[in-house]
């Protein structure tokens, strides 16, 4: 670099109006050996000022630690997330097996309650007509109960048979 | 911001980050906590970051709030004015085994505010942006700070090696 633009880099950065790269081009320049003899205090304090930075580092890896710390919230999130997916897919389902099941219920056909005729009086002589059908049956059934009546006599008649029995009994003896 | 491009644009200022907190703390265990402390804010923010002008300086801001409220915590009768401007004196153990060359013991004759501003700018790199938020001020009074603070320097320098004192 030129003589005078690094007096005019010096000027600035002395007025306080150099860029971060001004001054890293005097810090380089500054400690580069074998300078002439000329502004030896600016040598010494750029030295100085690049030594000071490398003695101030952080004593672990910056970098690194910070990754690894991003890394482990990341890790967390996407296990928030998951479950939250999760979480909310288990809902849905609750829902839909809800809503199927109301659906099925409120659409049930009422077979059971159900009118098949129209017209009351027609509705009156078809169940007229249904019981007395029925009531024909009955009685055509019940007619033929009247013969059990005979067997109860036949019974009667069997139970004198067990006096015999007692009386050959009593003979034994 | 996704993870990725977190890592690549927001990470690599944690060198920096990590001397300021340590120019205001004072000592690497709190600044390494509230450097933590700041990445899980910033990482929690980073749906905002492209939205804003400077990561930087709004890093800085944040940092700045983390390491008065660590202050406060560690000496709670301190005088709170005292810290909106600086924190301690890193110094004091700053590479306390190295020996105390000119230069250095130049610098630390300086004010406190104008030390701080000096050594954020020419050590630890910072913007004026950066500077200014740290010390409650406006760029161009930082910009005067150091402009005094840089001449002293020089002039203080300049008698200790050409008149050999």
């Amino acid at each position: 670099m030129e003589y005078n633009e690094i007096e005019k880099l010096l000027n600035r950065y002395l007025e306080g109006e150099s860029s971060l790269e001004e001054e890293a081009l005097l810090k380089e320049y500054f400690s580069k050996p074998g300078l002439p003899d000329y502004q030896n205090e600016m040598k010494e304090l750029f030295g100085y000022l690049v030594e000071a930075k490398v003695e101030s580092a952080p004593p672990y890896d910056v970098t690194s630690e910070l990754n690894a710390l991003i890394e482990k919230e990341w890790k967390k999130e996407s296990a928030g997330r998951f479950r939250q997916v999760y979480a909310w897919a288990g809902s849905a389902a609750a829902v839909l097996v809800i809503a199927f099941g109301l659906f099925q219920f409120l659409n049930k056909p009422d077979t059971l309650a159900k009118d098949t005729y129209k017209d009351p009086k027609l509705a009156y002589l078809e169940t007229k007509h249904a019981l007395m059908m029925v009531s024909r049956v009955m009685n055509h059934n019940t007619a033929k109960l009247k013969y059990l009546a005979k067997v109860d006599e036949s019974f009667e008649q069997v139970q004198k048979i067990a006096e015999i029995d007692k009386v050959v009994n009593s003979l034994k003896k | 911001m996704t993870k990725e491009e977190f890592q690549k644009e927001v990470i690599p200022l944690g060198d920096k980050m990590y001397r300021i907190a340590y120019r205001l703390l004072g000592n690497s265990e709190s600044a390494k906590d509230v450097l933590q402390e700041l990445y899980l804010k910033l990482w929690e923010k980073r749906s905002d970051l492209r939205k804003i002008n400077s990561i930087d300086a709004f890093a800085c801001t944040i940092l700045k709030n983390k390491c008065l409220d660590k202050l406060r915590l560690q000496k709670p009768t301190i005088d709170i004015e005292v810290l909106k401007t600086f924190g301690d004196n890193p110094e004091a153990t700053f590479d306390q085994n190295e020996g105390i060359g000119e230069v250095k013991k130049v610098i630390q004759m300086l004010p406190e505010r104008q030390r701080i501003i000096m050594q954020m700018r020419d050590i630890d790199g910072c913007t004026f942006e950066e500077i200014a938020l740290l010390a409650d001020t406006s760029e161009n009074n930082v910009r005067v700070q150091l402009c005094i603070a840089r001449k002293w320097v020089k002039e203080e320098l300049m008698k200790v090696y050409n008149y050999g004192i």
